[in-house]
């Protein structure tokens, strides 16, 4: 297994065609760069939104309301079936669906319309996409993370007088996020690794940067080093921090790191 | 410290009030599961400074009729008052309207439980655990939160465990925590579902003897228990359920020595032997 990984490794570095001095050249590259600012920063946004919706979606499917329950049931089962490319390029194409989109009343007047092109661009499209993935994913993530919390808390809470948001917040939410933080690490590397799609929407990320430099250059290979070394780069770090929290949240609340830790 | 707050705590006047005050009272309350009606119309009252003790066959609808005081299950007729109060609902005119959730937590924290099964929240230690809800309900300082749950540890004989988890404390010593728990809010009643079942049996005095201490100062409780010579020795009233409805009640010698009812008399010739 060491032999084998020895030579793959020496294969890979000196057979000349990997043109390891390309991919030097173009890796801090100002195109590249921007690219990575793009891909980090849809990874950004789209967390930080799936997270607050898929909050909300979890607790009205978990919640007592029937047809709230019922809703965010169909929502998770719709944009967990259809795949991200798919939703992508749906979004993209959405002019072609409805030229123009407008605010009113329906069969009445409109307030305002909008050209669909001008309001959902490349941007727009690749944000709503990936967050309606993304939050369908998460609210079934925090929703396991809700049912892990006995409704014994739930009631001791309640006896004690503590409203239903003082609950969530002080109580449960603590408690869920032992168990939801380690497969939420997972989708933030899944999710930065899933904005490579919107290169087909031509949405300039870090794979699309690097498909129009190698579209003129030809040099394919070198720069799809130069794109596979950044994710690497980028997912090393997010796993870090993810580890980190994960310690952080075990000491918080996991007594028995807590004396494993003072007694060392 | 310890001397003014026990100075300003309403129990210790407890004694002082005639005993036909009225501080609960449940009025044909009724309750179903699924379609299966588990209390058919129970009526019974507590006075200010009584302990009553709930004891009956599991299923007998004694901890369904507990959890109905504090509105943890709602009753699905009659109603529960407190202090003259209905639970979970607000008087609008002749009719009663429905609390929102906010306005129950209010009336709630008037009241404390504790439960058959600890509940202590995990992440917290005693002391966090204690002076959460005074802090978020109450909206005391964290200090004076503290202060409370200390004195309140020293109470139930936990002093030295206030830094410890709950994990790493026995059942017996989670539930004196969880009595602690109910107290800081200084409640007008305590209600107790069955409190020691799920202790180890040498864990069972040490809840107990809190529990005696606190019918001696005079707190207002309803105890659902299995533990008759506990029922005996501290109630003022014993009442005996089955099959979702009040078979009978009265003193514990009397209810216990000499029951009038033949369901009565079987429960606890089962549960004595």
């Amino acid at each position: 297994m060491l032999l084998f990984t020895a030579m793959t490794f020496a294969t890979v570095v000196t057979n000349s065609r990997f043109e390891w001095r390309v991919v030097g050249s173009y890796l801090f590259e100002i195109r590249i760069l921007k690219g990575i600012g793009v891909s980090v920063g849809m990874t950004a946004i789209t967390m930080a939104l799936s997270l607050v919706f898929g909050t909300a979606v979890a607790l009205m499917r978990t919640g007592r309301a029937r047809l709230l329950a019922l809703a965010s049931a169909g929502f998770i089962w719709v944009f967990r079936s259809i795949p991200m490319l798919v939703q992508l390029l749906f979004w993209y194409n959405l002019a072609a669906l409805f030229p123009t989109l407008s605010l009113g009343i329906p069969w009445g007047p409109r307030f305002v319309t909008f050209d669909s092109n001008a309001l959902i661009g490349p941007l727009s499209a690749a944000v709503i996409g990936l967050t309606l993935h993304q939050t369908a994913y998460i609210a079934e993530l925090i929703r396991s993370g809700l049912l892990s919390v006995p409704s014994g808390q739930w009631q001791a809470a309640a006896a004690l007088g503590m409203t239903p948001t003082q609950t969530f917040f002080r109580i449960v939410a603590p408690q869920a996020a032992r168990v939801i933080v380690p497969p939420m690490g997972n989708e933030v590397i899944s999710l930065l690794k899933a904005t490579s799609l919107v290169s087909v929407i031509s949405l300039s990320d870090l794979l699309y940067s690097v498909q129009l430099i190698y579209a003129k250059n030809f040099q394919t290979v070198p720069l799809l080093i130069v794109a596979a070394l950044w994710y690497m780069t980028i997912t090393g770090f997010l796993g870090f921090l993810q580890h980190r929290l994960e310690r952080r949240l075990s000491r918080q609340h996991m007594p028995a790191a807590k004396t494993n830790g003072s007694s060392l | 410290m310890n001397d003014t707050s026990h100075g300003q705590n309403p129990r210790e006047e407890a004694d002082y009030i005639p005993h036909s005050d009225l501080l609960v009272s449940l009025r044909d309350i009724r309750k179903s599961f699924r379609g299966t009606e588990v209390l058919h119309g129970v009526t019974f009252e507590i006075r200010r400074g009584e302990t009553v003790c709930l004891i009956g066959p599991s299923g007998s609808g004694k901890s369904t009729l507990l959890r109905c005081v504090n509105h943890l299950e709602a009753p699905d007729e009659g109603l529960v008052l407190v202090g003259g109060r209905p639970i979970g609902y607000r008087h609008s005119g002749e009719h009663l309207v429905e609390l929102g959730s906010r306005e129950l937590a209010v009336q709630r924290a008037s009241m404390g439980m504790v439960f058959q099964s600890f509940n202590l929240f995990p992440h917290l230690t005693a002391r966090e655990n204690i002076a959460e809800a005074p802090r978020r309900v109450l909206k005391l300082s964290k200090e004076e939160a503290n202060a409370r749950a200390e004195q309140l540890m020293a109470r139930v004989g936990l002093a030295d465990r206030l830094d410890s988890y709950p994990d790493k404390l026995s059942g017996g010593q989670q539930q004196r925590v969880a009595i602690a728990r109910a107290l800081a809010m200084r409640p007008e009643v305590m209600l107790f579902d069955e409190p020691t079942s799920a202790l180890d049996p040498e864990m069972v005095q040490e809840v107990l003897t809190v529990i005696r201490d606190l019918a001696r100062d005079g707190m207002t409780m309803l105890i659902v228990t299995h533990e008759m010579r506990f029922a005996m020795d501290v109630a003022d009233r014993v009442v005996f359920m089955d099959h979702g409805r009040i078979v009978e009640q009265g003193p514990p010698q009397q209810l216990i020595s000499a029951p009038a009812h033949e369901r009565t008399r079987a429960f606890l010739s089962k549960v004595m032997s």
